[in-house]
């Protein structure tokens, strides 16, 4: 499971260099984003441009993320491919998570 | 049925453990691609699948090693799908239930799984299952956009 991490201003980045993010990864994901994403900027911006594909493990996975971080930091989700953005779609989850459409337009967006 | 163009079934068997899953979906994908599937039929048949398959894993084979047996057959207006294991039944002997997440739920309170049946049921059609002696079958279709 390969996670790289960098701060954009008052923003911390995690690009999640996967093709999937499935049961098979949904653990280590979690632990690696325990370790990346606490202490640092309140916003955490998952960048997803690369994974082709979530299942509902790996759902469950970013909502245990979520939760682990809060209330110190806040995950959001950017950069989703059509199947990704499919299950976030059919699971209500594209209502939980704030989701958008680059890194870009995630550093250009207010907190929320 | 009579109306589809005739195209070979896809049919695998593999070790019953996520990775392997995960390797199936790859190999599946490949093929209904080079069978000119829709890439939207081929994204819901890797969440299908995957979810399907995942929880053979997680829960038919919980307590035992086993083997997942998938026949895919590509059709003219749909995909229709059969999914084997010899593990343990579905509780009840019936299809579990998806349940979508309200609006507005905290956030302590949102549910980190059960979003598997939730896909399957929102995606696939004439989901049947039956216990066949020692053996689990799962069929559904994925039915064609613009199909008849």
């Amino acid at each position: 499971m390969k996670l790289s991490s960098r701060d954009e201003g008052d923003v911390r980045v995690v690009a999640l260099e996967e093709s999937r993010l499935d049961s098979a990864g949904a653990l280590e994901f979690k632990e690696q984003m325990r370790s990346l994403g606490a202490g640092g900027p309140r916003r955490v911006v998952l960048d997803m441009a690369q994974v082709q594909f979530l299942d509902s493990s790996g759902l469950g996975a970013l909502v245990a993320v979520m939760k682990l971080l809060a209330p110190d930091a806040r995950l959001e989700v950017a950069a989703l491919s059509p199947a990704v953005a499919q299950v976030f779609a059919l699971t209500k989850m594209d209502s939980v998570f704030t989701v958008h459409d680059s890194v870009q337009a995630a550093l250009a967006a207010a907190p929320s | 049925m009579n109306d589809t163009l005739p195209q070979s079934t896809i049919s695998l068997r593999i070790p019953g453990d996520a990775h392997s899953v995960r390797q199936a979906l790859d190999r599946i994908d490949t093929a209904l691609r080079a069978a000119a599937q829709d890439p939207a039929i081929c994204d819901k048949a890797q969440i299908v699948l995957g979810e399907v398959m995942n929880n053979v894993v997680e829960h038919a084979y919980a307590s035992r090693n086993g083997t997942i047996e998938v026949d895919i057959a590509p059709g003219g207006t749909s995909i229709s799908f059969l999914v084997t294991d010899e593990g343990d039944p579905m509780p009840e002997g019936a299809l579990p239930s998806g349940r979508a997440v309200e609006d507005g739920t905290a956030l302590d309170a949102l549910p980190e799984g059960g979003f598997g049946w939730l896909l399957i049921h929102q995606l696939a059609q004439g989901i049947e299952y039956r216990r066949v002696g020692s053996r689990n079958e799962l069929r559904f279709r994925l039915d064609l956009a613009g199909a008849p």
